[in-house]
């Protein structure tokens, strides 16, 4: 009896390697293989009980307007077809509801609100034209160390007041997944920066 | 108490009660028992231990040491795992009977899991959500209850089961977390066998499963905004099961202290009354039609399902008589589901037989004590009537006159009971002496 239990204890024990191990196999395959896209946005700090302080990754590129003939529903998955702008920044090209054939670059997402715009008739409302939708992407967190977490959110509002900063975040994209790579601070490194910033 | 056993052996052999040989016997026995199973009080410190070093380990990541490597991170990650797995292979194989090593080494691993995911989500700044981590740790973990096998890891899973069902279905865009039972289930087997046993971590587990069951009950009627009252109701239900479960055979016979069922299912029906004995709340209703979409609910039908075994134990105990079940709290539920169904639309009669119900409860267990000759009974009586005299204190919809008389008549009682209830205790001891 006490063979099977060790037996069985060891199944568990490869069972807890293979979860995380498994994350680290599919995150690393999309970091060596995925194509780069730059996503404009702007850093703000929150924190998780057990993986600690990140900063929020609020894009600017996190919505889209669609005709309203589709039926929603909140966070429902949505996919987000991506393309690179004349500034070399990422942008959405289209949403579309089935997993897109061939070799087109996209992000599977999740739909996180949506609200109807409506057409005007002279200065009064007419019928709902379409429907902005706002995209939850799976990577909007960059995990930092909890003191520099804030002063990132914070080195970025003094910043920017001048509009001439240029923060972005590096995402592999492959097969609908993504990771991100870094966060960009006027082609510094995130981390980078905040060190500068305090010296 | 076995080490006091042990001394009185010489006596014992001296008065030709054992033999030297058999004195040598059971100082051996209770030595290796010793040796193989330690007390009760380094069991609950080493398992404090782990719990606290577990824990730190989880801090110590969460700070997010960005000045390592991602691959000195990802083998950091996997340390405190190794560490755990091995701790509960020797345990197991090396020693198996021996609790305080069992516990420890699982309750180790438990935290380790937690470690090791979270690592590795902060290298790849992985987004998912608190409930799609903390899922991912229950179904790693859970398998360690039934092969170590671990009581803390037991209640490690209903806490953090607790935790993941209120993420899901309290705040915004919730949903209801019908993952509860199933989860629950997966542990009823090591409660079953708990439960045979009755040792200290079958009362931790009843403790950890009624605050469990108070935490997420709410997250079932989340639907249900417009209808507060029928989630009260609900609960009122599930206090009056507790109070029916903790007077079964199973429980009565236990401490107060180790009864939680009726503990928590008193204090929770009598703060109820106490919450629905003020006019304005029931003045505050705005859609009572609102019972149809509650039994649409969950927390609906499930209040519905407590009501069943509520009716069969007053049954148990009106017409077969049995003992246990006699006090008129039990029908508290049916009350208060009178009270809204009824008189929702006259919101002065429910809380005239809201308040009417408070008051004979308390003159039940002022009663009960003065028969029983217990002070506890007796005083929890007028509490109960003192602190409806405080809340209608606050209630200007009754005249200060009446409010004055019903202060003085509570206060007065409370003096004259207790009175009457130690001069009674004096005269049976002076009756006793002579």
């Amino acid at each position: 009896m006490k063979k099977i239990l060790i037996v069985v204890l060891v199944v568990l024990f490869i069972v807890q390697w293979i979860v995380p191990g498994k994350m680290i196999w599919e995150k690393e395959n999309i970091l060596s293989r995925g194509k780069e896209f730059r996503f404009r946005t702007e850093p703000i700090d929150p924190s998780n009980p057990f993986t600690g302080k990140y900063i929020w990754l609020n894009f600017k590129e996190h919505e889209f307007d669609l005709p309203a003939k589709k039926e929603l529903r909140y966070d429902q998955d949505i996919f987000v077809l991506l393309k690179n702008d004349d500034s070399g920044y990422a942008k959405i090209e289209n949403i579309v509801f089935e997993e897109p054939k061939g070799n087109m670059d996209f992000v599977k997402a999740k739909l996180r609100s949506y609200s109807p715009i409506f057409g005007l008739v002279g200065h009064r409302r007419d019928s709902i034209e379409s429907q902005n939708i706002q995209i939850e992407y799976p990577f909007e967190r960059f995990y930092m160390d909890e003191f520099k977490a804030p002063k990132a959110e914070k080195m970025y509002r003094q910043s920017n007041r001048d509009g001439t900063q240029k923060v972005y975040a590096i995402v592999a994209v492959s097969k609908g997944k993504a990771v991100i790579k870094d966060v960009m601070i006027n082609e510094k490194p995130i981390r980078m920066a905040i060190e500068g910033s305090t010296k | 108490m076995s080490k006091s056993f042990l001394k009185d052996l010489p006596e014992l052999i001296a008065a030709n009660i054992i033999s030297a040989d058999k004195a040598k016997e059971i100082e051996n026995y209770y030595n290796t028992k010793e040796e193989g199973s330690p007390n009760r009080m380094t069991v609950v410190l080493g398992i404090l231990g782990a719990l606290l070093a577990g824990s730190g380990i989880v801090l110590l990541i969460a700070h997010n040491w960005d000045g390592l490597s991602n691959i000195v991170k990802t083998v950091l990650a996997f340390i405190p795992l190794v560490i755990g797995q091995s701790l509960c292979l020797y345990s197991l194989s090396r020693k198996s009977d021996n609790v305080l090593w069992k516990e420890c080494s699982a309750v180790f691993l438990f935290f380790a899991v937690i470690a090791c995911i979270a690592l590795i989500s902060q290298i790849f700044h992985i987004n998912g959500s608190l409930h799609e981590f903390l899922l991912t740790v229950l179904l790693l973990t859970v398998p360690l209850v039934y092969l170590m096998p671990s009581s803390s890891v037991s209640l490690l899973f209903i806490a953090f089961t607790t935790w993941y069902d209120s993420d899901i279905g309290y705040g915004y865009n919730s949903e209801t977390p019908y993952s509860y039972f199933p989860l629950l289930l997966l542990i009823a087997p090591h409660y079953w066998q708990l439960l045979k046993k009755k040792n200290n971590f079958f009362y931790l587990h009843n403790w950890m499963l009624c605050v469990s069951a108070i935490v997420t009950f709410g997250t079932f009627g989340s639907d249900a905004s417009t209808t507060i009252i029928w989630l009260f109701a609900g609960y009122m239900s599930l206090f009056c099961l507790f109070y029916f479960i903790g007077k079964s055979s199973t429980f009565s016979n236990t401490k107060v202290f180790l009864n939680p069922f009726v503990i928590l299912g008193r204090i929770g029906i009598i703060l109820i009354l106490f919450i629905w004995s003020f006019l304005g709340i029931w003045e505050g209703i705005l859609d009572i039609q609102g019972v149809a979409g509650f039994i649409r609910t969950a927390a609906g039908f499930l209040s519905l399902i407590f009501l069943l075994p509520c009716i069969r134990f007053l049954y148990n105990s009106w017409w077969k008589k049995e003992e246990g079940y006699s006090e008129p709290i039990g029908l508290s539920a049916f009350v208060f589901i009178f009270c809204t169904v009824v008189f929702a639309r006259l919101p002065v009669l429910a809380i005239f037989i809201i308040n009417a119900w408070i008051i004979f409860l308390a003159v039940y267990y002022i009663r009960l004590g003065s028969s029983k000759n217990h002070l506890g009974i007796l005083n929890s009586g007028l509490l109960i009537i003192v602190l409806l005299a405080i809340f209608r204190f606050f209630d200007d919809k009754i005249p200060f006159v009446w409010r004055g008389l019903f202060f003085l008549a509570a206060g007065a009682g409370f003096f004259v009971a207790n009175y009457l209830m130690i001069k009674k205790r004096k005269l049976i001891k002076q009756k006793a002496n002579s």
